[in-house]
């Protein structure tokens, strides 16, 4: 009977200490989520599966201290299992011709700006799942290098060489719709 | 473009994806999931460490099941005595094809152990990316180069790749007739008990791919001169034909006078895609047979032998390839031969 009291006691306080934490650090969660998936409804799912698998592997937490990483950690996972799934349905190739369209429908809004904007959204939304990740780490949530590897579980070189990357594509698409202008 | 001028588009265009505070119903759904999802137990935690082991174990039983396969299918057999005794018999290299020389050209069972390291590699493969890699592209190549490996292994294995399609068939020694026989069609041969016969027909490679003959099977269906007895009259049994040697001819373009002088002892030969290579069977009655032509008789029978097994080795792995003779051997055999208890 005492056992149970304790044992129960413990799960109480496991559930208090674990909602507090989540509740403090959800919205960050969200926008992260959001801003790597680009679709507000998706980012809520990809977050509620973060939330569950931290539940779940809430013991092997030893410092509620890092919560924040651990838990950033865990929702990049499940962003980057998302970006995965969707990469199997079709995805528009960002061709020259589709950035020139697209930037030729904001010149008629006369939002050129926009049209950037735009492209470098295309752009950025055909990046491997990685780099967008890492892409948003780095220029959203400003975090470093190594910052970036420990959140994403990867080398700091590996980060390097994809981030160098991935502003490649990213310069490329932006020069042809400003060239095209 | 400068490093500065995409830096600010690209966080101008992030900043524009940001929604701002979580929706209230997310708020509520997660602060719902310690009531709601059951958190991992020390037990559990046991399980997934001992997930990699229990992998292992289960890749080993599997591996286990398929070598036991290989050898159980009838893929190829345990190597077994190679003549009389167990021993080749001995025959002079550059002399003819001696027909009475048990043992010469029947080759040992098709070796199992390259399937089977292939088989092994192949798990070790499994359990190394499945344990040792969380890389799904490692994990996919992986998975491919198994499925590839194993289904040539079990191709090369199962699929017989040498066969009688074209070419010459001849029939050489005790040769009566080619008609008449109680089997339509079939080579008559007017042997007498534990006398030898020869017979002579083109082999083809049917795959595409080279290979070499290693001789003939002891039997494919399993009979009692395989097991290493005698050419004796008791060994060949009491109503059984025996393949029981093989040889070449001495020049393969030579064809095709089973005359001893044309012919020479077998060896490895290479056959290449489409090939023939003629080879010379030496066959040996039983006790039953019945020594002359029996085309007359009121009441008759023949021992007829319709398929023998062929032993190759194509990129490293042997098989055996259950060749139907283009015409089956007859020999009249004994109406009223009784056979042993």
């Amino acid at each position: 009977m005492l056992a149970t009291a304790v044992r129960d006691r413990l799960v109480t306080d496991a559930t208090e200490e674990f909602g507090a934490l989540i509740e403090r650090h959800l919205d960050g969660a969200y926008r992260l989520a959001t801003v790597i998936i680009g679709d507000a409804m998706e980012a809520e799912d990809a977050v509620h599966d973060a939330a569950i698998a931290a539940w779940r592997g809430w013991s092997t937490l030893r410092d509620p201290d890092r919560f924040e990483a651990w838990f950033s950690r865990i929702v990049v996972n499940a962003c980057r299992d998302r970006l995965r799934s969707r990469r199997r349905r079709p995805i528009v190739e960002l061709t020259p011709d589709r950035i020139g369209e697209a930037v030729g429908l904001a010149r008629q809004n006369g939002i050129e700006s926009v049209a950037s904007r735009d492209a470098l959204a295309r752009a950025f939304a055909v990046l491997d799942p990685d780099e967008r990740i890492d892409i948003v780490l780095r220029f959203w949530r400003d975090l470093t290098i190594d910052g970036i590897a420990e959140r994403t579980g990867t080398p700091s070189g590996t980060v390097k060489s994809r981030l160098h990357h991935a502003l490649g594509r990213l310069r490329t698409a932006l020069t042809i719709a400003e060239n095209d202008r | 473009m400068n490093d500065d001028r995409l830096e600010s588009e690209i966080r101008s265009m992030l900043a524009g994806r940001d929604p701002g505070a979580a929706p209230t119903r997310l708020h509520f759904a997660v602060r719902q999931v310690p009531t709601t999802v059951g958190r991992s137990s020390r037990l559990m935690k046991v399980h997934r460490r001992l997930m990699p082991l229990a992998a292992g174990l289960g890749t080993i039983a599997i591996l286990a099941g398929l070598v036991a396969l290989v050898g159980l299918a009838g893929l190829g057999r345990a190597p077994g005595p190679v003549g009389p005794g167990g021993t080749p018999a001995t025959q002079a290299t550059l002399g003819p094809f001696d027909p009475t020389a048990d043992g010469s050209g029947i080759a040992s069972a098709p070796n199992d152990v390259p399937a089977a390291l292939v088989i092994v590699a192949c798990g070790i493969l499994a359990v190394v990316a499945t344990v040792r890699t969380r890389s799904r592209r490692i994990r996919a190549v992986a998975s491919a180069v198994i499925g590839l490996a194993l289904i040539v292994v079990f191709t090369l294995r199962s699929v017989p790749l040498v066969g009688w399609v074209d070419g010459a068939i001849i029939p050489g020694v005790g040769i009566l007739d080619s008609t008449g026989g109680v089997v339509e069609d079939a080579e008559i041969f007017a042997v007498g008990p534990n006398g030898v016969l020869t017979y002579g027909f083109d082999l083809t490679n049917t795959g595409p791919l080279p290979l070499d003959i290693l001789g003939l099977a002891p039997d494919p269906d399993g009979g009692a001169w395989a097991v290493g007895m005698g050419p004796s009259q008791a060994s060949v049994g009491a109503a059984s034909i025996r393949v029981t040697a093989a040889g070449l001819l001495r020049d393969p373009n030579d064809c095709c006078i089973l005359v001893p002088e044309n012919t020479r002892p077998w060896e490895r030969v290479h056959v290449e895609p489409r090939e023939h290579q003629f080879v010379i069977l030496a066959v040996r009655a039983g006790r039953c047979a019945l020594g002359r032509d029996n085309r007359a008789d009121g009441l008759r029978s023949d021992d007829v032998l319709e398929k023998i097994g062929v032993v190759y080795e194509v990129v490293g792995f042997q098989a055996m390839a259950v060749v139907t003779l283009p015409k089956p051997i007859a020999i009249p055999h004994k109406t009223d031969c009784q056979l042993p208890a």
